[in-house]
């Protein structure tokens, strides 16, 4: 893939704050939370990846803005807009995550958590890589669904193109939050919850993606 | 025409916001290399048609095409047009410098020297931030970046905005040499006529999200006249050899804003003629901005006028 | 070259080119055989479309004024093909009644327009 850097950095300027902000409290989070980190059974976790996740698409997505307009109107192709839309998406994702990753995986956390006298730790260290990659799992879930939100939101059929998918994947998305249903489900329950759930991700996905052609700007 | 001498064509576009129609059934082409002014008051649908155009909005029905290729959804020949548009600006804090920065990864041809040099013959420093910059600055800002863009086509919304005489004749000066060096086309909507009568080769009047009025500049020149005739003059006399834009009945004469039919019809007299001269762009302009009434309920009022007096 | 134009005036600009350039011929401050600007140069110094300054050169080359020479350029037309007695006559009679309308207009007579017109030869000639 060939990346443009200007609008690269151009599109990543809007979540530069963000990703500052996102970045240090993960880390400060990662290396203090004294529990042994279990992705859906942390409340904290999973609202701060949706939240994470929201702020992304809403800051990338501002369509009624000026300088959304504007940079839609400098002729590059929606392909070449919509790849850089995404490249600025999983930097910010991995910017917060990477040093979180090096954190768990070095392993510093528990070295830290160990000094400060953390029974739990070394002995629980190997259990928590499991936690980076869910966490991963649940921002590639929910940010096809965030993006296509805003890019629907500004289409000129956006009447008839009714939101019933989106509250078919945000009901879904609370039942994941149901921790019981993940924890102490069945497997079958699980299984195609979990199934049901990157299907219609990865529907929305290419919607989005779809979408993202015909989208007006500056009306 | 074949497809290399159209650069934009617009067939029956309309465009409607929730029930209202702001562009209805317009249809026109340009070919390379002219200056395209699109007159008209504000709010009668030149924005929206620039922005059908340059694969901005979607049209209602009919379509825009550029270089024969449908303009929705926009394709990837997107860079070869820089537009300057309305509601568009780059965010608090953009330097000069990453405006041209963009800009010069959407087209390889785009021109370094001629982008510096015009920001610093206007006192912008690329290194200048876009919330230091006075209105007109922005504005020069982001007609350099179209005009060094190497784009075929330029499209822009009220480009003098916020821009002094001096700039407004550098700008339109350099559109007609892109136009003449490399063939360069333009779309231009503006309400200071004055300036498009400077640099213009077609005009076109939209009213009411219509085209009134679409011809090259020069025939107008040549076709146009306000003539004085004897008040008893009927319309019929004239409309075989020419097309009345409008006319009023002035104490005793007939006076009319008229479009002959060909530049060969314009060297013959009308019975009684009084005078003639030639009308400016702006002239026409308010000259077709004038309600339009048909020929006899024009001369009942003309009657009626006269029994008041 | 230098010409002004008159965007505002209504008048074609093709036509105020060959105007310009008519007198130009006529003061004698081009001679016969000198070349004038290219289509391309005047174009740019008028910042007007070169179509525009096509179709001057062609009307003057109509008009027997000028030779258009494929590649070469445009050049001032060494002997200027007279134009019939009658259609001479006409032309001149037209810019006669002006001439007189403007001069009863304005208070003079016809001495004085005779007058005008003999000084006015006297300086055209004497630039050539």
């Amino acid at each position: 893939m060939h990346i443009q850097w200007p609008l690269f950095f151009w599109i990543f300027r809007s979540l530069s704050l963000l990703t500052l902000i996102s970045s240090s409290l993960a880390t400060a989070y990662v290396l203090l939370h004294d529990n042994p980190l279990e992705f859906f059974l942390d409340v904290n976790a999973v609202v701060f990846v949706i939240s994470h996740s929201f702020l992304i698409s809403l800051l990338l997505g501002r369509v009624r803005s000026e300088s959304f307009a504007f940079l839609y109107s400098q002729g590059f192709s929606r392909d070449l807009l919509w790849r850089h839309v995404w490249l600025a998406t999983l930097t910010s994702v991995l910017a917060t995550w990477v040093p979180c990753a090096v954190l768990i995986l070095t392993p510093l956390r528990s070295q830290f958590q160990d000094w400060m006298q953390n029974p739990w730790f070394p002995l629980m260290a190997p259990a928590e890589s499991r936690f980076l990659t869910r966490s991963l799992l649940f921002y590639g879930m929910l940010l096809p669904i965030f993006h296509y939100e805003w890019i629907r939101s500004s289409m000129p059929f956006r009447g008839r193109v009714s939101g019933h998918l989106l509250v078919i994947d945000y009901f879904v998305c609370g039942l994941f939050l149901t921790e019981r249903l993940w924890y102490f489900g069945t497997d079958l329950a699980r299984t195609s919850m979990f199934l049901g759930f990157i299907t219609i991700s990865a529907i929305l996905g290419l919607f989005g993606y779809w979408l993202h052609k015909r989208l007006e700007v500056g009306a | 025409m074949t497809e290399s001498n159209i650069v934009m064509e617009t067939i029956d576009l309309t465009r409607d916001f929730g029930g209202k129609v702001v562009l209805e059934d317009v249809s026109l082409t340009v070919g390379p290399g002219e200056i395209l002014a699109l007159l008209g008051p504000n709010g009668v649908g030149k924005s929206t048609l620039l922005k059908l155009i340059s694969g901005m909005l979607m049209p209602s029905r009919g379509e825009a095409r550029l270089w024969g290729e449908s303009s929705w959804p926009p394709s990837a020949e997107m860079y070869r047009v820089a537009c300057v548009l309305d509601g568009m600006s780059p965010p608090y804090g953009t330097r000069v410098s990453e405006i041209m920065s963009l800009k010069s990864c959407v087209s390889h041809r785009f021109d370094w020297k001629l982008a510096t040099s015009l920001c610093e013959q206007h006192q912008i420093s690329t290194a200048s931030r876009w919330q230091t910059l006075s209105k007109g600055q922005k504005r020069w800002t982001l007609l350099v970046a179209a005009l060094a863009s190497g784009a075929d086509l330029l499209v822009l919304d009220e480009p003098a905005d916020g821009l002094d005489v001096a700039t407004r004749r550098e700008l339109y000066g350099l559109l007609r040499e892109q136009s003449n060096d490399r063939g360069v086309t333009s779309i231009v909507a503006s309400h200071i006529i004055a300036d498009v009568e400077r640099v213009a080769d077609d005009v076109v009047i939209l009213a009411n999200g219509r085209v009134r009025l679409h011809s090259p500049l020069e025939q107008l020149r040549d076709e146009v006249f306000e003539v004085e005739l004897p008040i008893e003059t009927d319309h019929s006399v004239i409309t075989p050899m020419a097309e009345v834009i409008f006319s009023r009945r002035a104490n005793d004469a007939l006076i009319a804003v008229i479009r002959f039919r060909s530049l060969h019809l314009a060297e013959q007299e009308f019975p009684g003629e009084i005078s003639r001269h030639r009308v400016s762009l702006e002239d026409l302009y308010l000259a077709y901005r004038q309600p339009q009434q048909p020929p006899a309920q024009a001369e009942q009022q003309g009657l009626a006028n006269e029994r008041s007096h | 070259m230098h010409i002004s134009l008159n965007h505002h005036s209504g008048d074609p600009l093709y036509r105020q080119v060959v105007e310009a350039i008519r007198l130009r011929i006529a003061k004698g401050e081009v001679e016969a055989g000198e070349q004038l600007p290219s289509i391309r140069d005047l174009a740019a110094q008028l910042q007007i479309n070169s179509r525009t300054v096509v179709k001057a050169y062609e009307e003057l080359d109509r008009a027997g004024l000028v030779v258009m020479q494929q590649g070469r350029g445009v050049f001032v037309a060494s002997n200027r093909a007279a134009l019939p007695a009658n259609e001479r006559r006409k032309r001149l009679h037209e810019l006669a009644v002006k001439l007189l309308v403007e001069a009863t207009q304005v208070g003079s007579n016809l001495d004085e327009v005779i007058e005008i017109i003999h000084d006015t030869a006297n300086e055209l000639e004497t630039k050539k």
